[in-house]
């Protein structure tokens, strides 16, 4: 078997890739297991009847321009319209949207200062958008070895951030190595605002909110966040897979990667070779590199650089079967339970230690809201994601742990969420651990690495950061490549360009 | 050194130095060699700030505050010529990380001693040792260039802006690109996870990471605490420590040579003269007004003092604009250390096993464990001082007899956390010091059982008495949190990073400037430099 | 007795005031040194052959059981970590020398693989029997198999009851073997082999005599004739194993190893530096001192602070690192690495020489670094 391109990994990042390089008329193999499609939103039945969303189900960080470029539209993909989380504060309720009007008003009814503060907030990243958005939406800059072809990038990106005003600029310079935990606390009174603002930020990397950097992802958050789609990540997933077959992608579904020979091909699982001169890996560097190659094929460099990318997964995903229905405010179909930024803080302490915390942080999300087939009729399907949890516990994950661990997070929910109360039918925990064997992802960190500001910036390494490899022919595409993780597309799309431009550059 | 009189000889200078601390003496004094009439008013009875020596128990000398000597600039010791006025650094040379039941871990300035020392715990960590020296070496040699300079101004489309940051833009590609990313790591990283990336065993990766975080409200674990493991590097290759040192007769003699060499150049010095407010006439610094309503006047005013008390205090907000004040009121001063002097009898007893005294002499770092040191800070987010505290010890009588009587000695405990902010409330301190002497005291019994039985006088320095006695914000020994927001063309706020301030004829040329904090004496000599550079004074 | 520091031990420089007895014991009889501060280190496992073949220049998989190789192993970028040997005392059992702690190497390198790397520094003592009668030393020390042991290679024997390890192997260029044997054991082993040397003259040698027979054999120094690219701070500074004229040593045409691109990058473009042997011309030597009424001083013992090299035409073309006056040869010798392309071997240059604190120049031949080379060596 022989084709241009193969594209191991079918998740968002692999299957973007894929589309890309196949409507710009390269021959492309997408191979990978049936059952991974989606990648990190893959779904699978956790309980009789009811399905898992996967741990990614945020669309709402998927780039128009991608949807643009790829007419997902005409797959059927459409904008949910703005996506609404709920709070769910011991007292204070609140939605948030990303109408920023409408989540002012929310704000008001908890702190009519907030709201101000709030459209003011909203306004300032609205103002910072352009340079931001620029950068993520781009090859990076090679900063560690900036050849002349990189200077008049990087001068763009000086100059768009100039084109703010000094004001402007010096903030975002400010900001970014911050800690949320400042940040929000120079803007806010109200602790649930600030949690709930804080929470999504925080636990992409190991920190809390009083680590420094963590207000980087919060911009990142806050520049990049659009609408979401109809029907979640399944609905985006679907869209791309039909929209690759239309570009004329070859999917091997059969079988999964074993190793990899970079100008080669690929030798699958099954003990097939896969021929093709340029391979698109959409798995974390991690694996990658130390999995799918022998060591000697890795210069020392490199091999310390990959070994030394930090994917410390903190958290993990409680999936319950529930016997009726559940509605969160405001027709919310997701929710946070996070009371102020030292709750998240006090959640994060016990985790350096190899231990659970008293009250984890939970992200919840329903999806049977937007994909009724999930769970039965009259039925609910509920994912939440605890914040923090180690990777390795102390004592280990043992039985006990793992039922301690779920009945605490199930009265928490209890407490918040009463429709929840004695309706749980069934429930399954993944830990960090479980959601590396489960996703194939390094550490079970479902960034596929921290998004710690050494590591967005040049992401994995130096010699990988602008998607090619020291291999001839070897891609990388994952979320553990600029700009990271979470459903947006951008690694998959912005390889595909460092592909298509090889030629020009050699 | 109090034979400072309390009264100005004139009443009309060409520049008034706010603060006798080693910044403000440096930068009166480089006014001074510049031709320029200039008057020092300091409100304690003593000069230093927080580089001060006190006999506070009769017969021994603490450093008060600072205890060590680390990175003063040695062309400031050359064009002071501060030795001839008395200073004189004595080299540390070891540093010791105790562990109970253990010899615990010395780091020699012989590097094959240090290396059979760390291959106790880790053969790896031992033979690599000497690389990650090299390394940070090589690195140091670029931070100096950013130490030794005014911060660079991004938004600036002066020329002399842009070379200045092509300038720095060349140092830094004259390293190689892996000396770059590791400069990218060392700036964002936490120091355990740059030192993880080295190093294995946990009395080495602790006892380096420790310095990460002194003076910062940060733990060993928060990014952004990588960056200061670079200073134990400066001017260094080997690895060694030698960059570190005591100021014999303790720290206070380094303010006392800056004094003198002030004085040596014509700047007038009063002591026990508190500055009530800088006076202000149609938007312009025009003197000061001292704490007894003397009034000076002074072409220029420089305030070596923290911002927050510089802006908020002796000049006052209505004077200032409304974003400026905003963004003092945000810069963050977070005192997060104490300090607990000890007068000692004799020496107390390691219990280590060791058949000398000799690894005593430098610096003895209590980190046993990374999780000892991150439990310390975690203790401290919620406003409660250090059970177990991450402790920075020196017995400096050790290396100097002239800061105890003969055969007794001076311990000086740099204690972390000590946040300023307790729960309670800062003026709930008193109430709490002797709790936490206690818990310091009780910290180092672990290790010398006999601490008690040599104790013969202390001393306990919670935040809030740093603040009382020093004047600095919240304690802050840095006048201001050392994070990368609060650093270079951002130190103390944006758009003015120079020095100079919203108002005409007042600078500023504290620790609370660029560089920043840390005995260095950079703020106060590149402050007069742009001074006299610009025609500010 | 001189002494000096060598890798955190005490070691002896010279046993007598000067060390000429010593040299000459290694050059007419045999001697005797302790070289137990050179780091050790035991690769075993299955996959050592896989870590060694990784990390070493030379192609380990085809050396066999018995016999010990000399290699380098260099950073990614092709340029020397360091030298030594290697023996391969079993199948999957190696023993590797080094002039620096190298142990973070070779673990740093074995992510995933099945293998076993010991630091035996320490536990293991090496003495280094040298010199032409070295022979009939080891001999009578180690039994008669040791007479055949051809060079390069190891056995197993006893000596004074103790389990050793015998390589013909040696850092003076003539026939000469080292033992190998546990730490305790050492000093028995030490006074049994002095005690068969008596008859032979065997001395006992000190590091100033080893380092004159080195310069005589040109055998390159880690951190006098070359640096370590671990201790470099600039990339001018170091150096390939082609400029160490060690090209011969690296193997590549084989799998990818640490460093292989950059070399091979480097076979094809050429080296910028050559190491060479500078002889250095008497009569001229002489005549610089005569012009201040001096007689011509060489240093007592070889020397090792760097002093330039220039062409005929004044210019600078590099500079020579280690030297000595070889008693055997009546000749000033110098080990130097020069530019490729400015001279070629047999060409004049010209060293720099000080003589009554005024720096001349003095001209000096180009050779192969290799200026003694007994046949008894290797025979």
């Amino acid at each position: 078997m022989a084709t241009d391109v193969i594209v191991i990994g079918g998740g968002v990042n692999g299957l973007t890739a894929a589309c890309y390089l196949a409507k710009a008329g390269r021959e492309v193999t997408l191979l990978c297991e049936e059952d991974s499609i989606g990648g990190l939103c893959a779904t699978h039945e956790f309980h009789p009847g009811f399905t898992s969303p996967g741990v990614l189900s945020d669309t709402s960080m998927f780039r128009e321009w991608i949807v643009k470029d790829l007419s997902l539209e005409e797959q059927g993909l459409v904008s949910e319209g703005l996506s609404k989380v709920a709070v769910l504060g011991k007292e204070r309720r609140f939605v948030l949207s990303g109408d920023v009007s409408q989540t002012a008003e929310e704000i008001g009814r908890v702190s009519q200062a907030d709201a101000v503060r709030y459209r003011e907030f909203a306004a300032f990243y609205e103002r910072i958008r352009p340079p931001v958005e620029r950068l993520l939406n781009n090859v990076p800059p090679n900063i560690v070895d900036p050849g002349t072809g990189d200077l008049l990038p990087l001068l763009r990106y000086g100059l768009a951030l100039r084109r703010l005003g000094k004001k402007d600029m010096l903030e975002v310079l400010r900001l970014a190595p911050m800690t949320v935990y400042d940040w929000l606390d120079e803007w806010f009174e109200c602790d649930e605002l600030k949690a709930a603002l804080a929470l999504p930020a925080v636990t992409e990397s190991y920190a809390g909110p009083w680590s420094p950097g963590t207000n980087a992802n919060l911009l990142i958050r806050r520049v990049t966040s659009g609408r979401g789609f109809k029907g979640g990540a399944t609905a985006l997933v679907e869209a791309l897979v039909s929209a690759a077959r239309g570009f004329g992608v070859r999917f091997e579904t059969s079988t999964g990667a074993r190793a990899i020979e970079p100008g080669e091909g690929v030798e699958t699982a099954a003990g097939d070779i896969l021929s093709a001169k340029t391979i698109v890996a959409a798995f974390g560097p991690k694996k990658v590199f130390l999995e799918l190659m022998r060591p000697h094929e890795l210069s020392h460099r490199l091999e310390q650089r990959i070994v030394n990318f930090r994917t410390r997964g903190l958290c993990s995903q409680l999936l319950l079967a529930v016997d009726g229905t559940v509605s969160l405010p405001g027709g919310a179909d997701r929710a946070l339970i996070a009371d102020d930024l030292d709750a998240i803080e006090k959640a994060f302490d016990p985790v350096k230690y190899g231990a659970l915390p008293d009250s984890p942080c939970l992200e919840v999300y329903i999806p049977s809201q937007q994909n009724p087939g999930f769970a039965p009729e009259g039925k609910t399907s509920v994912s939440v994601l605890l914040h923090y949890t180690p990777y390795e516990l102390l004592g280990g994950w043992t039985e006990e742990a793992r039922e301690e661990l779920t009945r605490k997070v199930i009265r928490i929910l209890e407490e918040r969420i009463p429709e929840l109360r004695g309706a749980v039918v069934g429930a399954q925990l993944l830990t960090p651990r479980d959601i590396e064997e489960r996703y194939g992802v390094a550490g079970g960190q479902i960034y596929e690495g921290e998004h710690a500001l050494d590591q967005l910036l040049v992401r994995p390494s130096p010699e990988c950061a602008m998607y090619e490899t020291p291999f001839e022919g070897l891609f990388l595409c994952s979320g553990g490549s600029f700009p990271g993780g979470g459903l947006t597309g951008a690694p998959g799309a912005l390889a595909s360009r460092a592909v298509l431009n090889r030629k020009s550059r050699y | 050194m109090n034979d400072h009189p309390n009264k100005p000889r004139s009443d009309s200078y060409d520049a008034v130095v706010i603060g006798g601390g080693h910044n403000g003496l440096v930068c009166a004094a480089y006014l001074a060699k510049a031709g320029k009439k200039v008057l020092v008013v300091e409100r304690r009875p003593v000069l230093g700030g927080a580089a001060v020596s006190e006999e506070t128990v009769a017969g021994f000398t603490f450093s008060t505050f600072s205890y060590v000597v680390s990175l003063f600039r040695p062309h400031i010791i050359r064009e002071l010529d501060l030795v001839r006025h008395g200073l004189q650094i004595i080299p540390m040379e070891t540093t010791y990380n105790p562990i109970r039941g253990d010899k615990g871990l010395v780091r020699w300035a012989d590097s094959g001693r240090t290396r059979d020392e760390i291959a106790r715990f880790s053969p790896k960590d031992a033979s690599l040792y000497p690389e990650f020296g090299l390394a940070m070496g090589r690195l140091s040699r670029f931070t100096k260039n950013v130490i030794d300079t005014t911060a660079p101004e991004p938004t600036s489309l002066d020329p002399r802006e842009l070379m200045k940051m092509l300038r720095l833009g060349r140092h830094l590609k004259d390293l190689d690109p892996e000396m770059r990313y590791l400069n990218l790591k060392l700036l964002t990283m936490s120091a355990v996870d740059f030192l993880h990336e080295w190093f294995e065993s946990e009395p080495l990766v602790p006892s380096m990471a420790g310095s990460g975080i002194i003076g910062t409200f940060l733990g060993i674990r928060s990014p952004g605490t990588a960056y200061v493991l670079l200073h134990h590097y400066m001017g260094e290759i080997d690895g060694a420590f030698r960059a570190w040192g005591f100021s014999k007769g303790g720290t206070g003699q380094i303010s006392i040579a800056c004094a003198k060499a002030a004085e040596s150049f014509g700047a007038e010095i009063v002591a026990g003269a508190g500055v009530d407010h800088v006076k202000i006439r149609n938007g312009r610094a025009v003197g000061v007004v001292l704490e007894n309503g003397d009034e000076i006047k002074a072409a220029t005013v420089i305030s070596s003092l923290d911002p927050n008390r510089t802006f908020l205090k002796l000049v006052g907000e209505k004077e200032l604009p409304g974003d400026f004040v905003a963004n003092i009121r945000r810069y963050k001063n977070r005192g997060s250390s104490g300090k607990v002097n000890l007068a000692l009898d004799r020496l107390p007893s390691f219990k280590d096993g060791r058949p000398d005294i000799s690894h005593l002499k430098g610096d003895i770092t209590i980190a046993p464990s990374v999780d000892y040191v991150e439990r310390a800070y975690d203790e401290a987010k919620y406003g409660e001082f250090s059970k177990r505290p991450f402790l920075n010890i020196v017995i400096p009588s050790l290396s100097d007899p002239s800061v105890a009587p003969p055969g007794k000695h001076v311990l000086s405990a740099f204690v972390q956390y000590a946040p300023y902010n307790i729960r309670e409330g800062a003026d709930k301190w008193p109430e709490k010091r002797e709790a936490f002497g206690e818990a310091v005291i009780d910290t180092i019994e672990e290790f010398c059982p006999d601490i008690r039985e040599c104790i013969v006088g202390k001393q306990v320095l919670s935040p809030w008495d740093i603040e009382k006695i020093t004047g600095l914000t919240e304690g802050n020994i840095f006048q201001g949190e050392l994070s990368l927001e609060q650093l270079a063309f951002l130190r103390p706020v944006a758009e003015w990073s120079r020095y100079r301030s919203p108002i005409r004829g007042l600078w500023m040329c504290g620790s609370g400037t660029h560089p920043g904090g840390g005995v260095m004496g950079a703020p106060g000599e590149l402050a007069a430099k742009t001074m006299l550079g610009e025609g500010g004074v | 007795m001189n002494w000096k520091d060598w890798a955190g031990y005490h070691a002896v420089v010279s046993y007598q005031e000067h060390h000429e007895q010593e040299y000459f014991a290694f050059r007419h009889a045999a001697g005797l040194m302790d070289a137990t501060p050179l780091f050790k280190y035991e690769i075993k496992g299955p996959d050592a052959v896989y870590l060694l073949n990784r990390v070493m220049a030379k192609d380990i998989g085809k050396l066999r059981e018995g016999r010990v190789t000399y290699c380098c192993w260099c950073d990614d970028d092709g340029r020397v970590l360091d030298d030594g040997t290697v023996s391969r005392l079993g199948k999957e059992h190696f023993r590797v020398t080094a002039a620096e702690p190298f142990l973070h190497w070779f673990m740093l390198n074995s992510r995933s693989l099945n293998v076993s790397i010991e630091d035996i520094t320490s536990e293991y003592g090496m003495l280094a029997l040298q010199g032409p009668l070295s022979r009939e030393i080891i001999v009578r020390a180690a039994g008669e198999e040791a007479s055949s042991l051809g060079f390069f290679r190891l056995m197993r024997a006893s000596i004074a009851g103790r389990d050793v390890t015998v390589t013909r192997t040696g850092y003076t260029g003539d026939l000469g073997y080292e033992i190998w044997c546990r730490n305790p054991d050492a000093l028995a082993i030490y006074d049994t082999v002095m005690d068969f040397g008596r008859d032979y003259r065997l001395m006992p040698a000190g590091l100033a005599a080893l380092d004159v027979a080195r310069v005589e054999a040109g055998f390159i120094m880690n951190g006098v004739d070359y640096f370590s690219a671990n201790h470099c701070l600039t990339d001018d500074r170091k150096s390939t194993p082609y400029e160490l004229g060690l090209g011969w040593s690296v193997d590549l045409d084989r799998e990818n190893f640490i460093g292989r691109d950059a070399l091979k990058r480097e076979k094809e473009e050429g080296s910028k530096w050559r190491f060479v042997g500078l002889d250095i011309d008497w009569d001229a030597f002489e005549a610089i001192f005569a012009k201040f009424d001096l007689p011509p001083e060489t240093p007592a013992g070889a020397w090792r602070t760097p002093v330039p090299v220039f062409g005929m035409d004044g210019k600078q073309i590099g500079q020579a690192t280690s030297g000595a006056w070889s008693p055997t040869l009546k000749k000033n010798l110098a080990l130097a690495s020069l530019k490729t392309g400015e001279f070629r071997i047999g060409d004049r240059v010209q060293i720099e020489v000080t003589a009554e604190y005024e720096r001349k120049l003095c001209p000096a031949t180009v050779s192969e670094p290799m200026f003694y080379n007994p046949k008894r060596k290797r025979a």
